[in-house]
């Protein structure tokens, strides 16, 4: 029962945010200066009755809570209107771009998990010199922005190796795999090096726990200890952090995909903000903002079933 | 005064701070002093004029007139370099003091009312904290045109709930400390105790994680500037830099980017040990 109400209450939430976040969006392009027309006309001086023509196709005449409404409406059934540029529907222009970007999404959130709870781990459970080079790593990785790394990259794998290619997003699965190799690499780098740190401390913080020195006095063996007592706690704060890591890389990727040149939403979105795009803008950041959100909540319930002190405490409250 | 209980003893700077940073604190500290002065007398460093184009020795390799050669104009890359750090710094800077003048008063505020106040200001924090900040920035760019002010202000409110969040905890644990009692029954206002003795006990910790948020405003803002959207060229920027050298990585010349790459990485990095050691010397990983 008290895992459904807390369940409930997180879809709740997310509702509301979801909402809030959307009149952020909408809101945010309808104050911005110059009028939408402008953009469509070019500028060009245009008689009364075509404007009003096209208001009327636009909706511009129409209050603004209403147009928000109307909007909202359409996008929860796959319809944000027309590009302004390319005169074609906004669905169809960001379908076949949101391919490349979840790939690369989801690809650089398994190198983070796989290496930064690995890493981690060697660091806290082996100590010494190990420990030392990987938390130097570490404080490096955290401070390379995705964009240093993608040319530090294409300059060493492409320029000299020739090992992987610098730009396109490749076709098929394997060349998609490695097409996008480098570019998951760069957007994982921070997020590994950060759950890297994050898994570490976890790790030493839960070793130096008394049920730790009890376990071990019982005389379990090692590994036991280690899987059942430290690891098995230590997770907690992992899929947390490391939750919220993943969530980033769907702003993250707007950066990658420029650097790499890569067809996917981020590179799109740079361009339509260019080209003053409006209805381009409003859906694509909706949709980053709101994979954004959805991850976030996934991660929060997930955290609330993993550790039931957190269901019971949220209850209470 | 004296009478009055003694609060937990604030953290204290300068010369006798120092050991607690640690060598490696200390060398941080040390770095962004220097990138500090380097912005500050930029002009009067810089050997030629960042934006005095060469076309006969562009790509030119690293000598005597070109301490780091000229990139694919024939600009000076050090020169460059230097006039660059102006912006690359300069617009953390703002972003850091814009989120730290909002959250504090936000924080302390709702820490001290509680009830509603704290309800409505945390919601408000959940909101912005579930808006990816390199995102925002780009819809405020949207509308309001490519450039740093627009950026500046998104990445502000960004970063805000950070901030926030750590100064709201650490008043909620000193409000209930002794001392401000004492200062209550000696008939002070809320104010004049938020202000004299509240805030300056977490000054320190607002100071450590102003610092460490520095540095990841630093790698949004030059993020935005790479994608285009922030600094616009020819103006030198370490962001833009390293976009304007891209192209000529594949023909062989990556310096130019490499070069702004490796600045922005050693700058963020001071940045966030230096926030480390001042928030927690005891706790920070050795190194």
């Amino acid at each position: 029962m008290r895992t459904v109400s807390f369940l409930a209450g997180r879809l709740a939430g997310l509702a509301a945010t979801l909402l809030v976040m959307s009149f952020i969006v909408y809101g945010a392009l309808y104050v911005a200066p110059g009028s939408p027309i402008s953009v469509i006309t070019g500028g060009r001086p245009l008689p009364p009755q075509t404007i009003a023509a096209i208001n009327a196709e636009y909706g511009f005449d129409k209050p603004f809570l209403l147009r928000y409404l109307q909007w909202l409406g359409n996008a929860l059934h796959g319809d944000f209107g027309q590009s302004i540029v390319f005169r074609q529907n906004v669905s169809t222009l960001i379908a076949s771009r949101v391919g490349t970007t979840a790939f690369l999404v989801v690809y650089a959130a398994a190198l983070i998990i796989v290496f930064g709870v690995v890493l981690g781990m060697a660091s806290a459970l082996r100590k010494g010199q190990a420990d030392t080079a990987i938390l130097a790593t570490t404080t490096v990785g955290i401070a390379t922005p995705s964009f240093v790394a993608a040319i530090v990259m294409i300059s060493v794998f492409t320029l000299g190796l020739h090992w992987f290619p610098a730009i396109g997003a490749g076709t098929g699965f394997t060349d998609r795999l490695w097409h996008l190799t480098m570019p998951a690499v760069a957007l994982a780098l921070a997020g590994t090096a950060y759950v890297a740190r994050l898994t570490r401390s976890a790790t030493n913080e839960e070793l130096d726990r008394e049920h730790v020195d009890t376990a071990r006095g019982r005389g379990i063996p090692e590994p036991l200890v280690i899987r059942r007592h430290v690891l098995r706690n230590a997770m907690i704060p992992i899929t947390t952090v490391g939750g919220l890591t993943v969530a980033g890389l769907i702003a993250g990727s707007v950066v990658v995909e420029n650097a790499f040149a890569l067809n996917g939403l981020g590179s799109y979105l740079v361009t339509s903000v260019e080209q003053k795009d409006f209805p381009v803008v409003q859906a694509i950041a909706l949709l980053l903002v709101a994979a954004f959100v959805v991850v976030n909540t996934i991660v929060d319930a997930l955290y609330g079933l993993i550790d039931p002190r957190v269901r019971v405490a949220g209850g209470a409250r | 005064m004296s009478s009055l209980p003694a609060a937990a003893t604030p953290r204290r700077f300068g010369v006798a701070g120092t050991s607690r940073l640690g060598p490696l604190g200390v060398i941080c500290a040390v770095v962004i002093a220097v990138l500090a002065a380097v912005a500050v007398f930029a002009p009067y460093l810089a050997p030629h004029d960042p934006n005095a184009l060469d076309l006969l020795h562009t790509f030119a390799g690293p000598s005597p007139e070109h301490l780091l050669g000229t990139d694919d104009t024939g600009r000076d890359l050090l020169s460059r370099l230097i006039a660059g750090s102006r912006t690359s710094l300069l617009g953390p800077l703002l972003v850091v003091l814009l989120s730290v003048a909002l959250a504090v008063p936000l924080a302390i505020a709702s820490a001290w009312r509680r009830g509603p106040v704290d309800a409505t200001v945390s919601r408000f924090l959940d909101v912005l904290f579930a808006f990816p900040g390199v995102l925002l920035a780009i819809l405020a760019i949207a509308m309001f045109g490519a450039g740093l002010p627009a950026a500046i202000v998104a990445l502000g409110l960004a970063h805000l709930p950070y901030i926030a969040r750590v100064t709201r905890a650490a008043a909620l644990r000193e409000r209930e400390l002794p001392y401000v009692d004492a200062l209550r029954v000696h008939g002070f206002s809320s104010f004049e105790i938020c202000w004299r003795h509240l805030l300056p006990n977490l000054a320190p910790l607002i100071v450590a994680q102003a610092t460490v948020s520095f540095g990841y405003v630093m790698v949004d803002l030059a993020a935005i500037s790479f994608l285009g959207l922030g600094v616009q060229p020819p103006s030198a920027d370490w962001g833009v830099m390293v976009a304007s050298g891209e192209p000529a990585i594949l023909g062989g010349h990556p310096q130019q980017s490499l070069y702004a790459g490796i600045l922005i990485v050693i700058t963020v990095c001071a940045f966030t040990i230096l926030g480390e050691r001042l928030a927690d010397p005891d706790r920070a990983p050795a190194g």
